[in-house]
């Protein structure tokens, strides 16, 4: 296992160095440039602008000023914000979006899990129908059609909690569960099939015939094995909580780093986009090599090499 | 014959089918149906509510909302099943060369799927429109480019479980080609779960489309998918719930439908992988 963390450690290296090249790229692919403005700057202020911001030297020494600022932790100046750099956005709107994640996932898998344990070990009864029928709708619900309407009834209606901004805890609740309920539906369709699957198997029946509690049955051998299906899917479940993230910021004004991506992509904010994006894919890598260990420990079978 | 007969007796199929064949029609005809054109403002008439002049009432620019919502299916449908059937076809190939080669050019094929499928879609649809641009051509490819490496892993699967059975081997002992054995040998044998694969992107392509432009990212103005519409509505959502709570209906019975469709397919096609499962 160390040794697989190193080498996990190790390809990061060309992973992020890829990523930030194919950024690059297209961002200087673009045409306009971040100061192209309907009103017209003199040349000389246009010229002092650029170099203040490498952009009248060739694309090749902005790369390696690039890559020399990302090596030294310095990811450049923001182009829109012009007193913050992208590490300070970045500083700032990160733990926000980290925070909202952190109560959006634990929405997730503990409705989720809840969800479908309950609708596995009953299957057929009306928990069963109940699970289903509230995964069916979660999942075909868009995220932003379900933020709109928990703001409507939740916040304009019964005015339980706010409907922006960021605050305090009643300023979470909405957009925590608004972004948490897609993955919470999604997780509750897979833990109920992969525990149907393995309720058939004959260690289940086993373990009945030698006594063993049905909560001990459902709890220790059919979650535990119907769990395997379940962590090969946590990778892309990071992803979809990155998407979420940018439409559930964008309804409740919240100042994370997913409302600040899809404004400075708008705003054509190069370095601010290639910030958030080269944030967005450490957390992807280590969510996926998390997923890897935890897969040996859920499934024993299993060993990383 | 036989999936038409399954497919039939599931009602919940049944009436999906004909809700979207229902919405296609009406899509089509937008043209013919709309009471008003799409575009067409009525400073007289801003944000009403539903009444006889308008079904569905009006949004901020005095813009019929039943006309946009028609002129919306358009695009918002096309764009679904363009990226499928896209994804489709890329997806099957890649995926389904990698499987019948096999060794390390299989394994290297899937390091690319596996590193693509890791990445959200949305992120990658959006830095892939600010380089080439937000015309419908352009978020087309990039949707597409995103979408077909499900295909491909699903794709891939499947030919890994055929490719060694006798039939196969049959073929080739008999001197077909690969070429042959792909497509007339393999992919017969494959389609229902492509099939399958094929009715779960449509709808998440649409809920894909529909994020972009509600987060204003998507096709410049002029155009309207429902995700505009939403995006519209969204900014009177206080005094206006109709206006985003339509177009909002209208995306989630979509996808709703294509996925009981996916669902019933599923079963119908393959009824050895288990029915209570899914």
């Amino acid at each position: 296992m160390g040794r697989f963390l190193i080498r996990r450690i190790l390809l990061a290296v060309p992973v992020f160095w890829v990523v930030v090249t194919i950024t690059f790229v297209l961002m200087y692919a673009v045409p306009g440039g971040p100061f192209d403005q309907e009103k017209q700057l003199p040349p000389a202020i246009k010229a002092n602008v650029e170099a203040r911001y490498h952009l009248d030297k060739p694309l090749w020494q902005q790369y390696f000023l690039y890559l020399k600022g990302i090596a030294t932790g310095d990811l450049g100046p923001s182009f829109k914000y012009l007193h913050r750099n992208v590490n300070d956005i970045l500083r700032e709107t990160l733990p926000v979006s980290a925070w909202l994640g952190f109560w959006a996932l634990l929405v997730a898998v503990v409705g989720g899990m809840t969800l479908g344990i309950l609708a596995g070990a009953y299957a057929g009864s009306w928990v069963d129908r109940l699970a289903v029928g509230l995964a069916t709708l979660g999942i075909a619900l868009p995220s932003f059609l379900l933020g709109a309407l928990f703001i409507y009834l939740f916040a304009h209606l019964l005015r339980w909690f706010p409907p922006a901004l960021w605050e305090g805890w009643q300023h979470l609740v909405l957009p925590a569960v608004a972004l948490g309920i897609g993955p919470a539906a999604f997780l509750a369709r897979l833990v109920r099939s992969g525990m149907l699957e393995v309720s058939r198997m004959d260690f289940v029946r086993t373990a009945r015939a030698k006594g063993a509690s049905e909560a001990r049955v459902i709890l220790v051998h059919v979650l535990r094995n119907a769990l395997i299906s379940v962590v090969t899917l946590l990778g892309p479940l990071a992803a979809a909580f990155i998407t979420g993230s940018f439409v559930i910021e964008y309804l409740f004004s919240i100042p994370g780093m997913g409302r600040y991506f899809v404004t400075a992509v708008v705003n054509r904010d190069y370095p601010l986009i290639m910030g958030v994006t080269l944030v967005y894919t450490i957390f992807l890598y280590a969510a996926n090599t998390l997923v890897d260990l935890l897969y040996t420990w859920v499934d024993p079978r299993v060993k990383v090499e | 014959m036989t999936i038409w007969h399954e497919l039939t007796r599931n009602r919940l199929a049944l009436a999906s089918l004909a809700l979207l064949g229902l919405f296609g029609l009406l899509a089509l005809a937008a043209p013919w149906m709309a009471p008003y054109p799409y575009d067409a403002t009525d400073p007289a008439r801003l944000l009403e509510g539903p009444s006889w002049d308008h079904w569905l009432g009006t949004d901020r620019l005095g813009r019929d909302l039943l006309s946009r919502l028609l002129y919306g299916a358009r695009l918002s449908l096309a764009v679904g099943i363009v990226t499928a059937v896209g994804a489709l076809l890329i997806g099957t190939t890649y995926g389904g060369v990698s499987g019948y080669i096999g060794g390390r050019c299989d394994q290297a094929m899937m390091r690319v799927v596996d590193v693509l499928y890791a990445l959200p879609d949305l992120l990658v649809i959006i830095l892939l429109t600010v380089w080439l641009g937000r015309s419908l051509g352009s978020i087309l490819l990039a949707m597409v480019l995103v979408s077909w490496v499900t295909v491909a892993r699903i794709a891939r699967g499947e030919v890994l479980a055929v490719r060694e059975l006798p039939f196969v081997e049959a073929a080739r002992a008999l001197g077909a080609g690969h070429g042959r054995i792909l497509l007339r040998h393999i992919l017969p044998n494959i389609w229902a779960p492509l099939l399958v694969t094929l009715t779960v992107r449509v709808p998440s392509a649409i809920l894909l489309e529909s994020t972009l432009s509600f987060l204003g990212l998507g096709l410049a103005p002029p155009f309207a998918s429902w995700g505009t519409l939403a995006n519209d509505g969204w900014t009177a959502l206080r005094f206006y719930p109709h206006l985003i709570l339509a177009p909002g209906a209208a995306i989630f019975l979509t996808v709703i439908s294509f996925n009981f469709l996916g669902d019933a397919l599923r079963d119908a096609l393959e009824p050895t992988r288990g029915r209570t499962a899914r």
